[in-house]
């Protein structure tokens, strides 16, 4: 899993019951905005962890368009937490193999 | 001669004259109370030789038909709310061409697209300075807009319009918080270098449950 998935992954889990759209979860996450629809389209279309629905607004009326809104399901949450503690294992497991060079005396 | 202004459109709240059968802004219909009479277009006689002109101008005002915004003519989506526009103009051509002809003598009502590109997008309130119209968010700028629409093109059909809207929310939500044309252009950009990935994502088929 890479590192902004896994950013997006951890800013949806800070608050799993609520909904974010696309820029607060590039705040949320420290990612630039317009960097992350790769990885939400890849969560919400191809694993099926996030939901989506749009903002209950009428654009005519706010004279802006509506907000894409994205939450993780609860089996997702499941899997991301899963999915990161996995991540964060095998990152520590790659961690302790690298050795300082110079070695031991 | 008729008063120049009369009322306000019944949607946006912005000003209008006595005798305008559609907002100049949003397209709303008007109601014809303001008028002392059923509105002649044909009594008005810059209408009248914009009506019996043949000539029509491609970029003549329309409006979406969801949302009610200005878009122009090659447009396929609204930049207001997304919506996918169709290549039909408006059912009844003569509102058009009565909205041209008021246009260029208009001092109520500048056009958004005839401010300068590079100029800084100023709320509603500030640009007409009348009796306290609803707040209106700054609008993205048109190039961003365009990039952000290019970039949908490349998505499969049956998500361009989600995905132009989601992009169009995200460049107001940017223009709201004060980013400038430079800000919102890197994020269409953005948006436009990453279509590839998200096509490739739409298009693959589903791994439910399975660990990325």
């Amino acid at each position: 899993m890479t590192i902004p998935t896994q950013l997006v992954l951890r800013a949806l889990l800070a608050e799993p019951t609520q909904e974010m759209y696309g820029l607060q979860i590039c705040a949320q996450s420290g990612l630039p905005s317009g960097t992350i629809h790769p990885i939400l389209a890849r969560l919400e279309h191809d694993f099926g962890w996030l939901t989506s629905r749009w903002e209950d607004i009428d654009p005519g009326t706010e004279g802006r368009p509506r907000r894409r809104y994205y939450r993780l399901t609860d089996d997702g949450a499941e899997l991301a937490r899963i999915a990161l503690a996995h991540a964060t294992t095998s990152v520590n497991t790659l961690g302790l193999r690298i050795r300082p060079a110079g070695g031991m005396a | 001669m008729r008063a120049t202004s009369a009322g306000h459109c019944p949607r946006c709240g912005i000003q209008v004259r006595a005798d305008d059968l559609i907002c100049l802004r949003c397209g709303a219909n008007l109601p014809h109370t303001f008028a002392s009479g059923p509105p002649d277009p044909w009594a008005d006689s810059a209408a009248a030789e914009i009506l019996l002109r043949p000539e029509r101008d491609p970029m003549s005002a329309l409006s979406c038909p969801n949302c009610g915004g200005e878009v122009e003519r090659h447009d396929d989506f609204c930049e207001h709310c997304g919506n996918e526009l169709t290549r039909d103009p408006l059912p009844d051509p003569s509102e058009t061409e009565i909205l041209r002809a008021r246009e260029p003598d208009d001092e109520v009502l500048p056009a958004p697209e005839q401010e300068d590109e590079n100029s800084v997008v100023r709320p509603t309130s500030e640009r007409g300075g009348h009796d306290s119209p609803p707040h209106r968010p700054c609008r993205p700028r048109r190039p961003a807009s365009k990039v952000a629409r290019a970039a949908v093109w490349f998505l499969p059909a049956e998500y361009q319009v989600r995905y132009a809207e989601e992009y169009l929310s995200e460049l107001w939500d940017l223009a709201e918080s004060g980013a400038g044309i430079c800000g919102q252009l890197r994020y269409s950009l953005c948006q436009l270098v990453r279509t590839v990935p998200v096509r490739l994502t739409l298009l693959s088929p589903r791994r439910r449950g399975v660990l990325p």
